[in-house]
């Protein structure tokens, strides 16, 4: 069913409704509310090149509209995903989008080469954004050489898939991380992975978290992650892949309006995972009462686009509300 | 009994599965875990102790208001013929009598029930609500850590003096438990040697339940592992065995 089709890269998914790394387990276990079939793409775990164990208990923190959590990765490392996790996936029409994290470019380049022998990865999300881990968290990558240089070392070696490089909020600016991967050669943006935040247990008086810092996600973050995305399509030509705090089918409007070309659907899943029958109706009905046909016809005009910064996709005409 | 009346009264859930829940409308994000006290024709009943705002919200229901709920998830605990031969062990500290409350209530309905007591302790006769378990048919024997109600002394005490007694009549025990983490770590330190089989089961914060976020682990043999669908119910020597030897997160990395 290719409601409405994208394209990042060299792949066309068939819709842009993605399920976010670490909220839809290896793809399967939701498949009861959501068959994996009817994503345009489900982005897997991360996955590393050897299992991880992740971090101690407790992971988890309800704040006020957040979650915070404190996972650390926890995979079943990258050949055990290859073996066990993703020939199912496949098998259920599910269209893997896997997501890497690594320590080094020596790391990535080899998990990239072993990808090579998987033509059914049609896509790779390098998540270079995580907050729970030491090497190969978002402080490795939280300046732009090293974004281009990640991105590089991945897009060379899978220049037939679509690459797409996940990235941090916890920096002053994202555009130059942005840009950066665009200069490595990315296929398209994605953002943003958790905002760094914490909490103090009373009782203990101690951090929550043994590693103190969390990642916080859920509708506390929506509007930095819509103004993070404003930003970035508006300095990138790629593609802008949308996640963080998506409740309803209002946020997704708003990133599409943003200038995203997909959106993720990540923490609202595990108390809505059937929320994504609501986005779909939700959206095609705003759609259809403005005579629109595809989401990117919503990207809206902004007062302070300059001539080399337009709209990075071609039918990214501005839309003007009639109302 | 038609076919169909068979099947509708067919049990839906197992002694020990949980529910995730909210109240609806709710302040909160995610779900909360809750064991399921009791279920019958088109109900399920939850015994809730308000220890923070979600759990608040949930008292404040009232019978018949609308839930936030999931299907019943996790293992739950062995049926009787998975056990052995042994008369059970119910053993609960606080709100973890919830479970175990169902688990009597499924043994009692059985053609053949097999023997169990209930051992319920609390900290004082405030924290043990005995009415819960009048609809229980087998031997319940409360206990308090201050003494006014039941057994003087912790659940655990109790649990060691009633093994003590059994051995010398019959086939050993079964312990099957549900509370406070460390009270069953005593309580698997004080019988394990008399007590080959003992299930617990545990709680960590969740937001899935069923095994997506990796928030809610576990520490066993295996490494951690996901306590809303690898358990909460866990043989005990596979939790306390391990909690020793957590291995950092960063371990893994070369
Ligand atoms: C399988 C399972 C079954 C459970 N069954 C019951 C039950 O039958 N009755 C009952 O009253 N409670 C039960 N709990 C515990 C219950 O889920 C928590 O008390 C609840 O989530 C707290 O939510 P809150 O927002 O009210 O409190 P919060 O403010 O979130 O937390 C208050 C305190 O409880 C702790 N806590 C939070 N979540 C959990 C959790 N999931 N497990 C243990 N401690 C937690 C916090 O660390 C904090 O110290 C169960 C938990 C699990 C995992
Ligand atoms: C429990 C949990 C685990 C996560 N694990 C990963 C992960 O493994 N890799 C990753 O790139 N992002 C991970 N994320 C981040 C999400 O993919 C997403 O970027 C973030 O949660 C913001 O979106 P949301 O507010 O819709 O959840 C995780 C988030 C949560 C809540
Ligand atoms: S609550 Fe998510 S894995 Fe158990």
């Amino acid at each position: 069913m290719s409601e409405y089709p994208i394209r990042i890269g060299p792949v066309e998914f068939k819709n842009p409704w993605f399920a976010a790394s670490g909220c839809f387990g290896y793809g399967l276990e939701y498949k009861e509310h959501i068959p994996p079939s009817e994503l345009g793409a489900v982005v897997t775990k991360t996955v590393t090149p050897l299992p991880r164990a992740g971090n101690p208990v407790p992971r988890l923190q309800e704040t006020a509209s957040g979650l915070l959590n404190s996972i650390g990765l926890q995979n079943v490392g990258l050949e055990a995903y290859l073996r066990d996790k993703l020939p199912p996936l496949v098998e259920a029409g599910g269209v893997p989008f896997v997501s890497i994290s690594a320590a080094s470019l020596d790391e990535y380049a080899r998990m990239a080469e072993r990808l090579t022998e998987f033509p059914e990865v049609v896509a790779v999300e390098v998540n270079l954004g995580c907050p729970n881990v030491d090497a190969g968290g978002d402080r490795d990558a939280a300046e732009a050489r090293a974004v281009e240089h990640f991105t590089r070392t991945v897009k060379e070696r899978l220049p037939d898939r679509a690459v797409a490089i996940k990235l941090t909020p916890n920096v002053t600016d994202m555009v130059p991380l942005a840009r950066g991967a665009e200069q490595g050669g990315a296929d398209a943006i994605v953002a943003i992975n958790t905002l760094g935040g914490m909490d103090i247990d009373l009782e203990r008086a101690r951090p929550t978290f043994a590693r103190e810092r969390a990642g916080l996600s859920g509708p506390a973050i929506f509007p930095v992650a819509l103004l993070k995305v404003w930003e970035i399509t508006g300095a990138v030509r790629i593609p802008v892949v949308a996640v963080g705090g998506i409740a309803s089918e209002r946020e997704v409007l708003k990133f599409f309006m943003a200038g995203a070309t997909a959106v993720q659907l990540g923490t609202v899943l595990f108390s809505k995972p059937t929320l994504l029958r609501e986005v779909r109706s939700g959206v095609r009905r705003f759609l259809d009462a403005r005579g629109l046909t595809h989401p990117h016809e919503l990207r809206i005009a902004r007062a302070r686009e300059t001539a080399d910064e337009g709209p990075s996709q071609e039918g990214g005409k501005a839309w003007v509300p009639t109302r | 009994m038609g076919d169909d009346e068979a099947r509708l009264q067919e049990p839906r859930s197992r002694p020990g599965q949980f529910a995730m829940l909210l109240a609806k409308p709710s302040q909160h994000l995610v779900r909360r875990p809750m064991s399921i006290l009791d279920e019958g024709d088109g109900w399920r009943s939850y015994m809730v102790k308000p220890v923070g705002p979600a759990t608040r919200e949930l008292v404040a229901t009232r019978v018949g208001d609308p839930l936030e709920a999931s299907e019943p998830l996790g293992n739950g605990f062995p049926l009787p013929e998975e056990l052995g031969p042994g008369p059970l062990l119910l053993v609960g500290g606080g709100f973890g009598i919830a479970p175990l409350h169902f688990l009597a209530r499924r043994l009692d309905a059985m053609r053949h029930p097999p023997k169990y007591s209930i051992l319920y302790g609390g900290r004082t006769a405030r924290d043990v609500e005995r009415e819960v378990l009048d609809d229980v048919l087998g031997p319940v024997l409360p206990s308090t850590d201050d003494g006014t109600l039941g057994f003087h002394g912790t659940c655990v005490d109790l649990c060691v003096r009633e093994v003590e007694r059994m051995e010398q009549r019959t086939a050993s025990a079964v312990v099957l438990t549900c509370g406070p983490h460390a009270m069953m770590r005593a309580l698997f330190d004080a019988v394990q040697d008399r007590v080959p089989t003992i299930h617990v089961s545990l709680e960590e914060i969740m937001a899935c339940g069923v095994g997506v976020c990796m928030g809610c682990v576990a520490h066993t043999r295996e490494g951690y592992v996901p306590i809303c669908t690898h358990g909460p119910v866990f043989a005990a020597g596979e939790i306390f065995g391990f909690e020793h030897q957590l291995s950092h997160g960063e371990s893994a990395h070369e």
